[in-house]
């Protein structure tokens, strides 16, 4: 335990995206995240608002309201509900869609980038972590 | 409050471990402290290893210059205080030596020339006294040691206080020592060293009287409190009376804890709650009335407290969600969860880790299958950071409820549409207002004995109402768990760092790292 626990994770991120970290906003923003084929644009941002028990639950996602999906809308995705008090400029994507085993212990905001990645890349899939395994 | 350091179980039995061994030699570890009101919050230990001192032996230990600029210069990075501290193995109750207020006074001036504006204390430990200092200006004040869960600890801390204490100690005889001037007992030591240095924010300046045991002396009690003072002494009810607990949720639980402290005499309650009064409630909500439909709860459980206890209560409210207000459980020596969201409690428990104070977890469950009553049991688990177990040692963090919990209304909805939500989660949970009394009169018991210390508080409390049993528990800090293990939040108070952006290796193959507040 150093800085608090997110501020250590985003930094850590901060080794492969540029991030943005909000203490007073609970917010953290990787910035040029690289969709998965099939979005478009390709490079945009990632919005993990982090809850009040983080770590102990997985942060709420969203992605920027332009970002659109080559098939129509994904089925994680939740138009017309961003964070509260937003600008309408993001749309959650509901990860905990796909019955996340989020273990405080071990999870951290670089897997949950990891999760958001197979989730994008398969984004109809109720099991996309299993997606291509045996 | 009086400024203290405030010591978990763990860190006491931690620092006995490390610092006292049989072969007799000083030893010599760092305790990182978060700060709260000019009090010093012990969190995690760091025992410095025997090759990393400069000197060693029966009589005297330190580490090596390099060590200390490293660990202390890290710890103000992590926004805690640096507690230093060694150990007088030949002694039961130490005191700073001549040698040890010399040595600490040269560290001072070095280390308010780096870190002007910094905190950090001293303290020596013996076999089962602890004596501690803190940077006060340009000056080493004096700190007297609040054990938290001392109950817990096979030998007690001679001299220790507690928030509930209406004296400053159990051990009268140290503050008197206090006052006059000295660092300890041993005037002779400090005179040996450099006693201008030191001193006293006790006697002088804490404001706090020491009472006889027995109560006999001081503020005369009401006569209506006659019968709790036949049950847990005079002491007891003044310590009551000295209290100030938050209660966070009153609802149909919530409002019968608040009624039955401020009955029992509680000097100040602290009321939270971000709803108001649904007639569906007027079947549990003590003190509410139908003229209170659609007034703030927070108001109808205060009018009610307060005909309950016209005298010396106060009573403050917010009618607001916990996570937006909690600086307002800043002055509460204990807080009760009274709440039905598992977030909100997680996050009661949370405050209690960070802040090393007590809380009192209650809630009730009632299941039903096709309308038949399955299960129907109250928990009551008592929170003393470092001591006991916390509500996440125990893994009561429901994830699956917290997921619901954050949810707008809309989300809901559009969750049962797309068939990831249970239409059945989002019906209210049954409740009854004999399970809620039976839980709330338990969760008061663990705060009058927490408060009174006449007896030994409940750590765990499970009441099955359908088989009529009731299971006790002793209950252990888990190293593993998130909030109070090794690699949580013990102790590390209300830190802030501000904002920051972090950027991949530029081309000169540098990390950047810019705050940006």
């Amino acid at each position: 335990m150093k800085r608090g626990r997110a501020y250590e994770e985003a930094r850590r991120l901060g080794d492969r995206y540029p991030i943005q970290y909000s203490e007073s906003d609970r917010r953290v923003v990787v910035e040029r995240f690289d969709f998965p084929e099939g979005w478009d644009p390709r490079f945009g941002k990632l919005r993990y608002d982090l809850p009040g028990t983080y770590p102990r639950d997985i942060p709420t996602v969203y992605i920027p309201r332009e970002q659109s999906y080559e098939t129509g809308k994904p089925r994680h995705l939740l138009r017309g509900i961003g964070p509260s008090g937003g600008d309408g400029t993001w749309s959650k994507w509901c990860i905990e869609d796909h019955n996340v085993t989020w273990d405080p212990d071990e999870d951290t905001l670089i897997k949950l980038t990891t999760m958001m990645r197979a989730s994008l890349a398969a984004p109809n899939s109720d099991n996309p972590f299993a997606e291509g395994q045996a | 409050m009086t400024r203290r350091l405030r010591l978990p179980v763990a860190v006491v039995r931690e620092l006995r471990a490390e610092l006292l061994r049989e072969d007799g030699q000083e030893r010599f570890a760092f305790v990182d402290a978060g700060t709260d009101d000019g009090s010093l919050l012990a969190g995690r230990v760091d025992p410095v290893p025997d090759e990393d001192l400069a000197r060693q032996s029966r009589t005297a230990c330190r580490p090596s210059p390099a060590v200390e600029r490293e660990h202390v210069s890290d710890c103000y990075d992590r926004g805690l205080s640096p507690v230093l501290v060694h150990s007088h193995p030949f002694a039961e109750d130490p005191r700073f030596s001549g040698i040890d207020v010399e040595s600490m006074g040269r560290f001072r001036e070095w280390l308010t020339g780096l870190f002007p504006d910094r905190t950090f204390g001293f303290a020596v430990v013996g076999e089962t006294g602890v004596e501690a200092v803190v940077r006060d200006g340009d000056r080493l004040a004096s700190l007297p040691i609040e054990v938290v869960g001392e109950w817990k600890l096979d030998a007690p801390v001679p001299g220790s206080t507690d928030r509930f204490a209406s004296g400053i100690g159990h051990d009268a005889s140290r503050a008197a020592g206090d006052a006059s001037g000295t660092a300890g007992g041993r005037a002779d030591d400090v005179e040996a060293g450099d006693a201008s240095r030191m001193t006293d924010d006790v006697g002088a300046g804490g404001g706090e009287r020491t009472l006889p045991a027995d109560g006999r002396e001081g503020e005369r009690i009401d006569d209506r409190f006659d019968r709790n003072v036949r049950a847990f002494g005079a002491d007891g009810q003044r310590r009551l009376q000295s209290a100030t607990v938050g209660v966070v949720g009153v609802g149909g639980l919530g409002s019968m804890v608040a009624e039955q402290l401020a009955r029992l005499g509680v000097g100040e309650l602290v009321l939270v709650d971000p709803d108001v009064v649904e007639a569906s409630n007027l079947a549990r909500l003590v003190g509410a009335y139908d003229h209170h439909v659609g007034k703030p709860k927070v108001a109808a459980v205060r009018e009610h407290c307060w005909r309950s206890a016209p005298t010396d209560l106060t009573v403050e409210t917010v009618a607001d969600r916990i996570e937006a207000r909690p600086e307002v459980l800043d002055d509460c020596d204990l807080v009760v969860g009274c709440v039905d969201e598992v977030r909100a409690r997680s996050f009661c428990n949370e405050y209690a880790v960070k802040h090393l104070t007590y809380y009192v977890d209650a809630g009730v469950r009632i299941d039903t299958e096709d309308g038949r009553l399955e299960s129907m049991a109250a928990y009551v688990q008592t929170v003393a950071p470092g001591a006991t177990a916390c509500f996440d040692c125990l893994g009561r963090h429901d994830r699956e409820a917290t997921r619901l919990e954050r949810q707008s209304a809309e989300e809901r909805t559009r969750g049962v549409e797309r068939g990831y939500v249970d239409e059945d989660d989002l019906e209210p949970e049954p409740a009854v207002i004999h399970l809620n009394g039976l839980c709330a009169s338990t969760a008061v018991s663990a705060v009058v004995d927490i408060a009174t210390g006449a007896k030994r508080p409940p750590e765990f409390v499970r009441h099955d109402s359908i088989d009529h049993e009731t299971t006790a528990l002793a209950t252990e800090p888990s190293a593993a768990c998130p909030t109070c293990g090794d690699d949580g939040v013990l102790g590390v108070g209300r830190r802030s760092f501000g904002d920051a952006r972090f950027t991949p290796e530029s081309a000169d193959g540098q990390s950047e790292e810019t705050p940006s507040d």
